[in-house]
Formats: structure tokens, sequence, C-alpha cells
């Protein structure tokens, strides 16, 4: 995006909007009055969401405090399950603060500019937009992975057939969820209660069993994705390094294209089933390590192969062309020699250890 | 032609009547305002402190512009500020009541304004004209509201009073008021007066209906204000009088104006008579006198 566009504010909407009509000021703070640069941008904030949006958009914003956009709570749960010390001043509570606090992002972050992460600007000329940009605000983050798999920009693999078929953005299914339920989320995204699920559109699975006897096999014991995703993005060796300016930075190996069935690690009352996709998580035990020695002690306690949703959603794929395409399949599922030995302990709980005969 | 004593005393006080009579322009003027006139209606219980009235109205008039006010500290009224809040904190809320002229029926601002800068609009709000201000002060002494803010100008000491012009130009084209218009609640609601009234007494009603002690103030006060208030406290908790008046000195400059202009048509009417009579003593004296005169002479 040019800095010309990041700040140009010269849409009709915006000014003909209700939050056109107060000025900059009240918002965004400096000296009207100022005849120079320096003097007009003294204690100016460029983003004003805190403290401002929810004084009319109470329950929203109030919700939203909760919301792991806001808090990164779901980061907060890995780091101390796997007995990370966060505490103010902690070296792990640095590391957070300094590369993983970026995350964190606030209304306008959403509803007027793209996220500070990427370097902000304003989507479409300060116009607040009841529903965020796919393009610029929810793919902005949710990119590399999830936003690859969906517009088919993974090499040799079609997009979402919601994207492809019926060119949904991402607010079409994710909408109230993306504030949270206005509780403190105490795990990961998947503790949301109002997370979208399959079943919620797709009601008829659940009563086509007669014509559809794979639905009637495996309904409650595979989630969908195990049936009707592809490969997905894997992402290994993430660490915190310095760049050539001697700043401190994240790097990764690539990353690599795989198509996992594991057992699931979230079993629930909610997501009872057995079978589910697993995607390896970027961390490793040293990710931290600039900051100091074994800072996550128990990185085992969790499984670096985590419960996965892609979203490259078909009817048909190669595992569910005909019984024997999955059934006895060692590649499609992932089995000791596909971990990491240093990782085997963690993922223990989610290795296949008996591959369904043919 | 000429004017006998008795036409001449009759004509003094017919005139002496009719200007005791005949009611001020202004009153007249004001009567048409309370029925057609342009007003708001305030409605606290839907503010939610959110300062874009306040925002808005520096913005438009184009008064050096701030951020949002912390409510604790909440700017006065000033040259600068001609809207703002008086927050009130109840229980861990912040509620609000818009602060800016009250554009009253009877306003005591135009009854003292010794130059005509301020005036009654034909739409309902004391207009302003900046210009004929002599920076006399009374305006700002006399409001029982406390609205007129005066501006001293630092070079020349002279000072202008200042406050809201009910966005006079906007409303003269047919626009609400600035303040009016950012408003993302609804609690500041512009119309015909006469709407509003009905408005504002519905809503008493219905926040009555729903438990809540509301007043509807601005009604009948100062012969009515252009700007009312749905208010869900006492008026002092708002920081509104609870029966505004004008003050007393403002009243008896009327009567003495009155008794001044009396007593110059009595003095007129008195020396004018003094005239007549002493003309008519000369005109009866005079032939006797030129007998007398004659008569000395032989």
């Amino acid at each position: 995006m040019e800095v010309w566009q990041k700040v140009f504010v010269n849409n009709a909407e915006f000014v003909k909007d209700i939050h056109g009509r107060v000025g900059c000021v009240i918002c965004h703070g400096g000296n009207s009055t100022a005849q120079d640069k320096l003097v007009a941008h003294q204690n100016l904030i460029a983003d004003p969401s805190e403290g401002n949006c929810d004084t009319c958009h109470k329950n929203i914003a109030h919700m939203n405090e909760m919301s792991i956009h806001t808090t990164l709570s779901g980061f907060h749960y890995n780091l101390i399950a796997r007995g990370g010390d966060l505490s103010e001043g902690s070296p792990l509570n640095t590391a957070f603060e300094n590369h993983c606090q970026q995350c964190h992002t606030t209304c306008g972050q959403c509803h007027v500019s793209r996220p500070d992460e990427l370097g902000g600007g304003l989507v479409s000329e300060h116009e607040f937009r009841e529903t965020p940009s796919m393009q610029y605000n929810c793919v902005a983050c949710h990119g590399a992975r999830v936003g690859d798999e969906y517009l088919g920009k993974n090499e040799g693999l079609p997009g979402d057939v919601h994207w492809t078929k019926a060119g949904m953005t991402c607010t079409r299914c994710h909408s109230e969820e993306l504030h949270g339920s206005g509780q403190t989320v105490s795990g990961t995204r998947y503790d949301n209660p109002y997370l979208v699920k399959c079943e919620d559109c797709h009601t008829d699975v659940w009563t086509d069993t007669e014509g559809n006897p794979q639905h009637e096999q495996h309904l409650g014991d595979l989630s969908c994705q195990v049936c009707h995703s592809l490969a997905y993005k894997n992402c290994y060796n993430c660490h915190i390094s310095l760049d050539q300016k001697g700043i401190p930075c994240l790097t990764s190996d690539p990353s690599e294209m795989h198509f996992e069935i594991g057992y699931n690690p979230l079993r629930s009352s909610e997501r009872p089933y057995k079978y589910v996709v697993l995607r390896h998580i970027p961390d490793c035990p040293d990710t931290c390590a600039y900051y100091g020695e074994d800072l996550l002690p128990d990185y085992d306690a969790l499984p670096t192969w985590k419960y996965a949703t892609p979203h490259n959603i078909q009817l048909k794929t190669p595992q569910n062309e005909s019984c024997d395409s999955c059934h006895g399949n060692s590649d499609l599922f992932l089995i000791e020699e596909d971990v990491d030995p240093e990782e085997m302990d963690a993922n223990r709980n989610v290795i296949i250890n008996e591959i369904p005969e043919p | 032609m000429e004017i006998s004593r008795k036409d001449f005393l009759k004509a003094c006080a017919g005139a002496a009547t009719l200007m005791l009579l005949k009611p001020p322009a202004s009153v007249l003027a004001k009567e048409s305002q309370t029925e057609d006139g342009m007003a708001m209606l305030v409605d606290v219980t839907k503010c939610v402190s959110c300062w874009w009235c306040y925002g808005a109205c520096k913005n438009y008039n184009g008064l050096p512009e701030t951020f949002k006010p912390d409510p604790e500290q909440p700017p006065p009224l000033s040259p600068d500020v001609w809207t703002t809040l008086k927050p009130i904190k109840k229980g861990d809320e912040w509620h609000s009541r818009k602060q800016a002229c009250n554009h009253c029926t009877d306003a005591a601002c135009v009854a003292v304004c010794p130059t005509g800068a301020l005036s009654y609009n034909k739409l309902g709000f004391v207009q302003y004209d900046k210009e004929k201000c002599s920076g006399c002060g009374y305006c700002a002494e006399f409001c029982p509201f406390g609205i007129p803010q005066m501006e001293s100008n630092k070079i020349t000491d002279v000072a202008v009073m200042d406050k809201c012009t009910f966005c006079q130009d906007r409303v003269s084209n047919g626009e609400q008021p600035a303040c009016a218009a950012a408003c993302p609640t609804g609690a500041i609601r512009f119309g015909k007066r006469a709407e509003l009234v009905k408005e504002g007494n519905e809503r008493v009603g219905t926040l009555g209906e729903a438990g809540a002690k509301a007043i509807f103030y601005g009604e009948k006060e100062l012969g009515g204000l252009h700007v009312m208030y749905v208010i869900d406290d006492t008026p002092e908790a708002y920081g509104l009088p609870v029966d505004p008046e004008i003050p007393a000195p403002v009243l008896v400059r009327d009567v003495l104006k009155l008794f001044g202009v009396g007593t110059v048509v009595v003095t007129v009417a008195g020396l004018g008579l003094n005239y007549i009579i002493a003309r008519k003593k000369i005109m009866t004296s005079e032939p006797s006198s030129t007998e007398d005169t004659k008569e000395e002479r032989r």
C-alpha cells in the first residue's frame, strides 16, 4: 500500500457518515490550530479505538475486550501450559511483548485500517466498514495458511469450494464469534461457544445418512475436514533471531504441505470426533532462546501437531474417492515416523497407533 | 394651522397611552416564535457522553478542537467552547447534560443588550451579531443559565461575547445544528418546537411508566426554551435552575424605561401647555398695555 493511500481522507461516504461529522481531533488528538506539522501532530493518537468505540458500541466493544483478538489468550494458554512464566518482567513476557503482542488487533484495525502488524494504512479513506475487508483485514493476518488455502494459492491445490463456487467472504461464516463471547477465554479459540461449525449450516449431514453411507458410517467419529479438506501448510522451527541490523525478529524454516490425520487432542461434547486433521505449529522448544534458556520447561505438555480446520474444503478429495483411499493408507495418518524424535513425547496422544484396516 | 390647547392635550395623552399599551416589537416576535419556531430536545437518558456534540460544534464553527475531554474535568463554557457537557456520575456510569444556550423566548440577554447585538430570530433562537457587541457584559451577568462568555481582545482589551449560535446558517438553510446532526444516539433531536414539546412529554410519560423519575424541562420556563430537556433527576442535579427568572433589575429596567418615556411626554406636554398659556396671556394683555403707553406719552 502506498504511503499516500494510507492517510488520504477524501471519501465522500466518510464525510456523510456520522463518524465524519465531529472533526479529527476529538478522537485523534493533536492540535487543530497549529500551522506547523510537528506542532499539529503533538500528542497524536493514530489508533484511538480504546476508550472511544465503546462509548456508543458498548455491548460489542465490551464483548470484544474478552475476545482472543484483543487478549491473545490463546497464546497465553499455550505458553503457560508449557510451563512458561509470563509474569511481568520475565524473559518470556519480554519476548511475548516484543514479538507476539503485535498480533493484537483493535476495533479500528479491522473496521477502519489495516492491522498495525502489517504497517497499518486506511482501507478505504477512513470509511468505517461494518464488515471488514477480507483482503486488507482478515487475510492480511490469516493469510499464510488459512488465506492461501481458502483462495487456492497453494500450488496445485484448488481453493475452498465456499470461495470458488459461492464467493463467500470470511465474515459470511465468521461473524459474531470474532468479538468473542463476552467471557474470558480460558483456552484456545476452540473454547469460544460461538465458534461456527460446518454443521451449523450443513444440518442435513445428520439426516441424509440413508443416501450417504459414508456419513452414516463416520459421522461423529471423523471431523468434516478429515474427508473434505486437502493438504495444507505446516510450519517448523520458528526462532527469534537477529536480522541484518541486529534487531530481534522471527524466522522459521520453509513451510511444508502435508495432510495428517491424528487423534483429536481437543475431544469434547462439542467436538466428539475421534479423528481430526492435525497441523504442525511453528514453535519449537528453543523458540524464545534469544531471551533466555529453557523458557518453556514443560514443552511436552501440549502436542506440536494441533487440532486444525484447513480452509480448502472440497466435496471430493483424494481420501474420500473410495474406502481404500483412506483405509490402510499410512500416508494420510500421523504415525511415529512423521514426528520429530524430539517432539515424540509431546505428540504421544495424537499419533495414530493403529491405521484403520483396508 | 392652529392647534387648540384641548387638541394638544388630547394628542399628548393619546400618544402616552399608546406607548404604554403597545407591547415591544420583540414581544410580538416572541409569540410567533414559540408556536412555530424550531427547537432542540435533549434527552439525557439517551446521552452516552460521547462528546460528539462538543466535537461537532467546535469543528463546524471553527473553534480550536480538543481531544475527547475527561468527564471528571469537563471544559467549562468559554469563547472557544459553545457546547459542553455537564457530567454527573451515578454509580459507575456517567450521565451528562448538554450545556449550551437555551434560546429562551423571554431572554434576559436580549432584554438587557443595549446595542441590539442580541435579538430574536423568527425561527425561534436568540441570534447574535458579534459586530454590534459593545462588550458591556450585561448578557453574561443577567443570563439565568450563565451561558454568554466574554472574550477580551489581548491587544485592545475590548471584550466581545460568544455563545451558541444555534448554527444559524445551517438552520436557516433547512439543516439541523451541527451538534444534533452528530449525535449518534438521538439524544439531541431537532425540529418544530410544538412537535418536540409533544415528543418530550410523551418521553417523560414512557420513562415514568418504566419507573424513572423523569421531568420535562423548558416547556414553560422563561416563556418556553428552544432547547428543552428530558431529565431523569432534579433540575439542580443537572445544573439547571428550578424556576429560572429574568433577574429583577431587568424587569425594573423596563418599568423605568416606560417611566422615563412618560416623564419626557409629561415634561414636553407641560412645556407645551406652559407655552400655550403664556402666549395666550401675552396676547390678551397686549392691547391694554399699548393704550397705557399711549396715555403715558400724552
